[in-house]
């Protein structure tokens, strides 16, 4: 554990995940936390106003449950039925027969690791996903430049999750859980809630600047603008 | 509070009259529900001229209800473009997600769920009974595309999971996590972890393996049976296994402390054992047709389904206190092969490879182009930093599974890491047509 990172006072209910630079670190996690989460992501989904019911496809691995579980719940609650795929090349034919087979409205999160896989299916990245909602890795946006589908940015900041609403004008970070700020170009987080984990500015690896004031969807939270 | 030996003693000690009457209540409601609802039952029950008005107990059951296979369900997906194969019961909102099967042969079957799902239920019964209680930690190894994220539901037992996906690649995280929160079970060990991890302790002598397992009170091994090899490996590694398997896709069917056969949980499938062959049921402790009904699950219940695999069975009590069935597997009937009419199974393979330096993963696959033949076919992955001689390691395998399996013996060497391509990371497909 770094300096930025101290035990919290929520006990935990598990231990997920987080990246930061090229290697994994372990992450206890509370129930509470998990639900504020749920409740950002839900927050993220009414802007779009999904009303067609349909699928949802979540691409991720089971090591990142504290980031990807709450996204599963809230679609649950939007009205969604779930289907999951790893987030691997190997798995990429999973995602293919998934919308191939269900009516699949949005998808989150697609990494260069599926796109690998599904172009070593001989697909075409553009038209593979259909008119979907696609929440991508910012590092795909290039090879999905001509793409059919509705883009929408995701990424990982160290614990947190940042996520485009339906406006698309940068990462909404949830404004309950974190305080976000910009320290020399880096994005460092601060935890504000009562965490297993608490985090004091953390440094998340990732360079950009945040934006902040009302977005065109009506949330208050910071946005990140992640240097490409 | 004082301990308590099972999670639900109530259901799982439930002696075996009330356990019937559990069942017929269960499966009197759930027909006329999934008969209404399901295409497919609807179609097989009128082509059989059934009706749920003509089942008033479970002998009228066993005697008139009519069978579905794998076959059956894939014909009506096929003929009807539903994914679901007719067998559906409900939508959205009922309706929360899809699981699916590995995909290991084809498009991955769907597996539809509620919010809450069956394998939720047992995996709390099958961990509290190794020894897992409210505050412990637990490794939790697992694709997501089966059940989704699931640690939530696994809250109302207090059970802490460490999520880690299934991946050779990911054998330094378990060990860090197995030293960090010392967790009390493992679930879920596959060949090819166990693979990973042999080839990690090679590459780091040092480590105290033991050591770093020494908190767990067992280990879930799945994905295929084990060996007696690996078995043996896993116990000089401190672990006790309980071995692990599907119930037909219903749920699973897992070993307790006794390891006298896998318990499969009455109060969610109605378990019939029958002739591999026709509709009779086989007595107690011979091979036949593991066949289940789901008498729970209300979104896309099976009715007797012929699962295909070849089981023992018993309904005696065990002697872990459980009044709950268990099976031994044999195999699948589709992978069933007749060399000259000796039967041969992949199960009758692996530990003759698995005891072999040179084939202890035991990757193989038989190649079965027809159900009957005349030489026994394989396709046999080997470890490339033991082998340095294929041509030897050829003569000397066929000379011995033609002694240990008293048949005729061909086949082709391949490394493990190409074997290893054919298949999801947990498993490989284990017969082949080609």
């Amino acid at each position: 554990m770094t300096a930025s990172m101290r035990t919290g006072s929520n006990e935990d209910c598990g231990v997920g995940t987080f990246r930061i630079g090229d290697g994994l670190q372990f992450l206890p996690i509370s129930q509470v936390e998990l639900e504020r989460h749920h409740n950002f992501v839900s927050r993220i989904l009414s802007t779009f106003h999904f009303r067609t019911g349909g699928h949802f496809l979540v691409v991720s691995l089971y090591d990142f449950f504290s980031q990807f579980m709450p996204i599963e719940r809230a679609a649950m609650d939007a009205g969604f039925i779930v289907c999951n795929a790893d987030d691997s090349s190997f798995d990429a034919g999973r995602v293919e027969s998934i919308i191939r087979r269900f009516d699949v409205k949005a998808i989150a999160a697609v990494s260069n690791n599926c796109l690998d896989g599904l172009q070593g299916l001989g697909l075409n990245l553009n038209q593979v996903f259909g008119d979907a909602v696609v929440w991508a890795y910012p590092d795909c946006f290039p090879r999905l430049a001509d793409s059919q589908a509705q883009l929408r940015k995701i990424a990982t900041l160290g614990p947190a999750i940042g996520m485009e609403c339906a406006a698309g004008q940068g990462l909404h970070i949830d404004h309950f859980e974190w305080e976000v700020e910009s320290i020399n170009g880096e994005i460092h987080l601060t935890s504000k809630m009562p965490r297993a984990i608490d985090f004091i500015q953390f440094a998340t690896g990732k360079r950009g600047r945040v934006e902040e004031g009302i977005c065109t969807c009506g949330n208050v939270d910071k946005r990140i603008l992640l240097d490409s | 509070m004082p301990d308590r030996l099972y999670y639900e003693p109530e259901i799982e000690t439930l002696p075996r009259a009330d356990l019937v009457r559990m069942q017929e209540a269960l499966l009197l409601q759930l027909l006329p529900y999934v008969y209404n609802r399901a295409p497919l039952t609807r179609y097989i029950w009128d082509k059989a001229g059934v009706h749920p008005q003509d089942i008033k107990s479970l002998a009228d059951f066993k005697e008139k209800a009519p069978f579905i296979d794998k076959d059956t369900i894939r014909a009506f997906r096929d003929a009807n473009h539903d994914p679901f194969g007719g067998l559906l019961c409900v939508q959205s909102p009922l309706l929360k997600g899809v699981g699916f099967t590995s995909g290991t042969t084809g498009d991955p079957t769907p597996l539809p769920h509620a919010k809450l799902t069956l394998a939720n239920k047992e995996w709390k019964r099958n961990f509290w009974h190794m020894g897992l209680r409210p505050g412990d930690y637990y490794t939790h190894m697992m694709f997501t595309f089966r059940e989704g994220h699931s640690v939530d539901r696994m809250q109302d037992a207090g059970f802490k999971p460490i999520t880690i996906s299934i991946s050779e690649m990911d054998v330094t995280r378990v060990i860090k996590a197995s030293l960090t929160y010392r967790p009390k079970i493992f679930y879920l060990l596959s060949t090819p972890l166990i693979d990973g991890i042999e080839k990690h302790l090679r590459k780091n002598p040092s480590l105290d393996i033991k050591d770093v397992f020494s908190s767990y009170k067992g280990a879930v091994f799945g994905g295929e049976p084990l060996g007696p090899a690996k078995r043996q490996l896993l116990a000089d590694w401190g672990l006790e296994v309980f071995e692990y398997s599907s119930l037909g896709d219903i749920c699973g069917a897992m070993e307790c402390k006794a390891h006298d056969g896998m318990h499969t949980w009455e109060d969610i499938a109605l378990i019939e054992n029958l002739d591999p062959e026709g509709i009779a049921p086989v007595d107690e402790g011979e091979v036949g047709e593991l066949v289940v009904t789901s008498l729970i699950d209300d979104v896309a219940p099976l009715v007797r389904f012929r699962t295909d695999d070849l089981v023992r069975h018993s309904t005696k009590p065990c002697s872990c206190g459980r009044t709950h069935g268990r099976i031994w597997l044999q195999g699948r009937k589709g992978d069933q092969l007749l060399i000259n009419s000796k039967s041969v199974l992949p199960v009758d393979i692996l530990p003759h490879l698995q005891s072999l330096p040179e084939t202890g993963a035991g990757l193989f696959q038989i190649i079965r182009r027809e159900r009957e033949a005349e030489t026994l076919e394989l396709r046999i992955g080997y470890d490339t930093d033991v082998v340095t001689d294929i041509s030897k390691l050829e003569a000397f395998l066929t000379d011995h599974l033609q002694k240990a399996l008293d048949v005729p013996v061909r086949m082709q060497l391949v490394t493990e890491a190409e074997l290893l391509k054919l298949g999801p990371p947990h498993k490989i497909p284990r017969v082949s047509k080609s």
